[in-house]
């Protein structure tokens, strides 16, 4: 008969993991797991104490306490994500770009292409329909192809909003992902006005950016970053915004994780955010080209946060994304809703995504596939569908169910659920399947190695000191 | 564990036939489910076929993806055999701790997510057939 609360675990090197539905973890020797499950710990034991702070013995298990918290970590994340309806909104207002990038997960097309830039009618239709979300939080996200190329449209989408916001009422929040190299005084004069926030690409040194963003000009494209990313910073400056990168993993990064990092540190971004590769856009195509296995890339990741660590010692502050999140989930129970790393995942009930001429999708994942002709995750589009007939499709409540961990066999009983997510849309475009098979999955292996690694860290008291350190800020 | 204390083991039997593990086992010591969470655990090293009567002997067939040598596939079975104690465990857990579990996560989520109930003022505004509607509003003063 177990005599314990209800937890997960796993063996971790010589000692086990427990996780419990709170988020709480322990490490456990042997010889204590065994005592503990079996009901022998005694409850003088330090070690009984500490499980019984953390909800795992029996009594704490059922406490008051324990369902309070559980009740806020609902309230905080579930409670708020599942009641509200979609409140992240991605509007690809063209397809075109300066650039020609190695894995365009956009599948961009060349700047002659205005044909493929989105109209005043359909983005109309798309604030419409936006306005219709019964979130009480918006945040438009600019994409594309390069949004700064269809700026009209952006400015159009913008002031629609304001004027439609002084009724709603909403809690507003604008931001464009850009490369930058279109922005000119005048646009980040505009994009500072109106408070919009910005985050660019940066894969890391020189040689490493030019060849993955080759600019279509032939001229540096890192040089064009760079610039833009300095001028926004010193324009951002009266803003408590901070100007965000984020990095695109290739093969040829792989032995540049020390390269990558001084560049976010040279820079002066005080986050990097070290993903893999996603099979969508170009990348898929050439993924023989351009990937790399999950081993291959989760050393990368233990090399540069090992690095992270060590300058965050030497007083540099630079935060890595994934272990931040990890971390805050670990530690606290306010969970950051990073839309890959929840359960149930954004798609259709967190966030959709418009394609340039109206379709609308799941999420951005969906919508890239759909650029590369399979349209499984379509839901409709603005000129054609209600809200209400986009927002309760089959394809949203399908995604939902297959990225709700705890009925997902190899997720259910795995330690680390409370802290992870799947991606239906990837594991479709990988497996053919919105159900993956957990081991064989390539982002479950990521995932899984990168949580026992981190797991690990947070039993050293350096790193765990640093860990908390990103939290408070 | 000694190999010989091994192999007076009654609840489970190993048998390597051609390149292939045969791991029979007894039903009353290994619950299903637990079988099952063990199995996947190697569906991305191994091909795993299950046969035998729930009610009175299991067999788990593995064999690698890769071709392995004996060694192998002792190692194999003994980390089949460790992960199948833990599933053991996973699944005593969740069926000792279902009942409360359910109802502390029940409690949660009730408690977290926002109420559904509309006011009464709400309710008659969408009054679709006019039951709210007073007698004398609908057919006017009576005479």
């Amino acid at each position: 008969m177990i005599k314990t609360g209800f937890f997960r675990f796993k063996k971790l090197g010589q000692k086990y993991l427990l996780t419990n539905d709170l988020g709480d973890f322990i490490f456990l020797q042997k010889k204590d797991f065994k005592n503990f499950k079996e009901g022998k710990l005694k409850e003088e034991a330090s070690v009984y104490k500490e499980l019984d702070k953390k909800h795992f013995t029996s009594k704490s298990w059922r406490c008051e306490n324990c369902q309070a918290r559980l009740t806020n970590r609902y309230a905080s994340y579930r409670g708020k994500y599942l009641s509200q309806g979609p409140g992240l909104h991605i509007i690809v207002v063209t397809l075109r770009c300066d650039h020609a990038c190695r894995y365009c997960h956009a599948s961009s097309k060349n700047m002659t292409r205005t044909d493929l830039d989105m109209q005043e009618p359909t983005a109309k239709k798309v604030v419409d329909m936006i306005f219709e979300t019964t979130s009480p939080f918006i945040n438009v996200e600019f994409q594309g192809g390069e949004p700064l190329a269809n700026f009209g449209i952006v400015k159009f989408i913008v002031n629609r909003v304001l004027e439609k916001n002084k009724k709603a009422k909403k809690e507003l929040r604008f931001s464009l992902v850009s490369t930058l190299s279109l922005l000119d005084d005048k646009k980040l004069n505009w994009l500072h006005g109106k408070k919009i926030s910005i985050c660019s690409s940066l894969d890391g040194p020189e040689k490493l950016h030019n060849k993955n963003r080759p600019k279509l000009d032939g001229k540096s494209s890192y040089r064009a970053t760079c610039q833009g990313i300095k001028k926004t910073k010193k324009k951002y400056k009266d803003l408590h915004y901070q100007v965000n990168a984020l990095i695109t993993t290739t093969g040829d990064s792989l032995p540049l994780w020390k390269e990558i990092v001084d560049e976010y540190v040279k820079l002066g971004l005080r986050d990097i955010h070290l993903r893999p590769l996603n099979p969508f856009g170009m990348a898929k195509g050439l993924q023989k080209l351009l990937g790399y296995s999950a081993q291959d890339f989760v050393t990368f990741y233990k090399k540069a946060l090992d690095y992270i660590i060590e300058l965050n010692l030497r007083g540099i502050d630079i935060r890595e994304r994934i272990a931040k999140m990890i971390a805050q989930k670990a530690f606290t129970d306010n969970d950051p809703n990073f839309l890959d790393l929840r359960s149930p995942c954004g798609a259709g009930i967190g966030q959709l995504a418009y394609h340039y001429n109206g379709d609308v999708y799941t999420c951005d994942e969906g919508r890239m596939l759909g650029q590369m002709g399979d349209g499984t995750f379509k839901l409709g589009n603005v000129h054609k569908n209600t809200y209400k007939e986009i927002i309760s499709s089959e394809v949203t409540k399908s995604l939902c169910l297959a990225s709700t961990l705890e009925g997902l066999t190899g997720c259910s009983d795995c330690v680390y659920l409370p802290y992870c997510g799947v991606c239906p849309v990837f594991n479709y475009s990988e497996e053919g399947n919105i159900f993956a098979q957990a081991p064989n999955n390539f982002r479950c292996q990521v995932n899984k190695s990168i949580l026992d690694y981190l797991f690990r860290k947070f039993e050293t008291p350096e790193a765990l000191k640093i860990f908390k350190k990103w939290l408070s800020k | 564990m000694s190999s010989k204390n091994r192999r007076n083991i009654k609840t489970i039997k190993t048998q390597k036939q051609n390149g292939q593990l045969v791991i029979s086992l007894n039903p009353k010591i290994y619950p299903l489910e637990a079988i099952y969470g063990a199995c996947y655990v190697f569906v991305d090293r191994a091909y795993l076929f299950l046969d035998g009567d729930p009610k009175k002997e299991i067999k788990v067939f593995i064999e690698g993806k890769r071709k392995l040598d004996s060694k192998k596939l002792e190692e194999l079975a003994g980390e089949f055999k460790n992960e199948l104690l833990d599933y053991v465990l996973r699944t005593a857990i969740a069926k000792n701790t279902k009942k409360i579990r359910e109802t502390i996560v029940e409690k949660a989520l009730f408690s977290a997510f926002p109420s559904e109930e509309t006011s009464e003022e709400e309710h008659i505004e969408s009054d679709p057939l006019g039951i709210a509607v007073p007698w004398e509003e609908k057919y006017g003063e009576k005479k």
